[in-house]
């Protein structure tokens, strides 16, 4: 009975050692499933004759203001004090959002796309396909397209960074002015381990 | 009423023919009482003391075997109390239920300077020597606890306001001292904790004044596995 105990023991022990020392000694991984940064558009569209036009990418441009959140940095993997620091800001969903006292909707438009570009890359990040069975109203949903690394895109020093995106699609724009909030849906995941 | 039954006389000396042996201690009118055991035995018919039953049974009564089944309950002290303190479970009280000399159960409470939680474990002693090493599982939960006081940045107090935590952790220990009385014991493992942040959108906005840059945020889930270090008492009542 001895000899089993200790064949135990010696087993737990050795898996034990193995745990620590083939990963990582210290580890941490923090996950925010859904963060939903806003921003105003920032202008209003006048409203537009009630016929079919597209609008091509280059021409709806705009930053889009991502505010200082702990431990995202600026970069998808990093040295911090010994610590290897990996870090991933990935789009959930991307949303224009019109306030409910503007009178116009989005049920005219076929598709619309968001493109995000840095100096370096331009990407599609998120794509909307209008159904006719479900207009959008006033609430536009745009779905992730690909697996796009937002943090790839972040432009600007410490503190407050930016995102470029831009805004193309086609089909009848909203008869009336209009405005929107431009919201992004986003999951962060920050992991830190030593050595 | 009580008989003597039995004894068990031997001589000292040994190897040499029965007769021999018994003649050499009678001369040397020396004999050892090697056991005496003294048990209550029933006689019929010996109401009044006489020396029937003794008579009838004047020989050795064999002890009665006892079997000892894998559920019988170690000989030993059972219960214990137990005081420890480490990183990063903090300091911790427990009673301590020992079922067999192998195995120690154990529940109490613990404090972590945030706040209170409840705790249980398992103890695994493979062997006991003068240095007895033990293998050491052990979970709990801490209720949310305000840590804001350790940051002055408004955003984090408001992250920290609220500090749930579970633990689970895995260790191997050394221990010193009598397992039936009192040890002292070291411990080093592996520590997995699971905490939680809300507040996050509110702390972010505090943390970009001027705008509201976050309409909403989930709870966020921090998972964390470091490396526990404890050391501790243990007292055997009874």
């Amino acid at each position: 009975m001895n000899r089993a105990r200790a064949t135990v023991f010696f087993a737990l022990a050795a898996g034990i050692a193995l745990s620590g020392c083939g990963g990582r000694l210290a580890y941490g991984e923090m996950e925010e499933p859904s963060l939903v940064l806003t921003q105003p558009l920032g202008q209003t569209v006048p409203g537009a004759p009630q016929v079919p036009v597209s609008v091509p990418q280059g021409i709806v441009t705009f930053t889009f203001n991502v505010p200082s959140i702990p431990l995202a940095g600026g970069s998808t993997t990093s040295q911090q004090a010994g610590f290897t620091v990996g870090s991933s800001m990935k789009l959930n969903q991307a949303a224009l959002i019109m306030p409910s006292s503007t009178n116009a909707d989005f049920n005219g438009l076929d598709t619309v796309t968001l493109t995000i570009s840095s100096a370096s890359q331009t990407q599609i990040l998120a794509q909307y396909t209008k159904d006719p069975a479900h207009l959008p109203g006033q609430i536009l949903r745009l779905m992730p397209v690909g697996d796009v690394e937002l943090l790839d895109y972040l432009t600007g020093g410490t503190g407050t960074k930016t995102l470029t995106l831009d805004i193309s699609g086609s089909g009848t724009l909203p008869a009336n002015d209009w405005t929107a909030d431009v919201d992004l849906d986003v999951r962060l995941k920050v992991t830190a381990g030593w050595p | 009423m009580f008989v003597l039954i039995a004894a068990l006389l031997a001589t000292s000396a040994s190897g040499s023919p029965a007769p021999a042996q018994a003649s050499q201690g009678e001369r040397a009118g020396v004999r050892s009482l090697s056991a005496v055991r003294v048990v209550p035995v029933e006689v019929d018919g010996d109401e009044d003391g006489s020396s029937q039953g003794f008579d009838a049974a004047p020989g050795l009564a064999a002890e009665p075997r006892r079997s000892r089944s894998w559920y019988s309950l170690y000989g030993g002290n059972h219960f214990g109390l137990l005081v420890d303190a480490g990183v990063p479970g903090g300091a911790g009280l427990a009673g301590m239920f020992r079922p067999w000399s192998f195995l120690r159960l154990e529940a109490g409470l613990n404090w972590n300077y945030l706040s209170f939680g409840l705790r249980g474990g398992v103890t695994v002693v493979p062997f006991e020597w003068g240095l007895t090493p033990t293998f050491h599982l052990e979970g709990g939960h801490f209720f949310p606890g305000d840590a804001s006081r350790f940051s002055t940045d408004p955003g984090a107090k408001l992250l920290l306001q609220r500090v749930p935590e579970d633990y689970f952790s895995a260790s191997l220990g050394l221990e010193f001292g009598s397992q039936q009385r009192f040890v002292f014991f070291l411990r080093a493992g592996l520590c997995w904790i699971r905490s939680e942040a809300d507040n996050l959108a509110a702390a972010i906005n505090s943390a970009n004044p001027g705008t509201t840059p976050v309409r909403s945020a989930a709870n966020v889930p921090l998972l964390l596995q470091v490396p526990t270090v404890s050391v501790g008492v243990l007292l055997f009542l009874f």
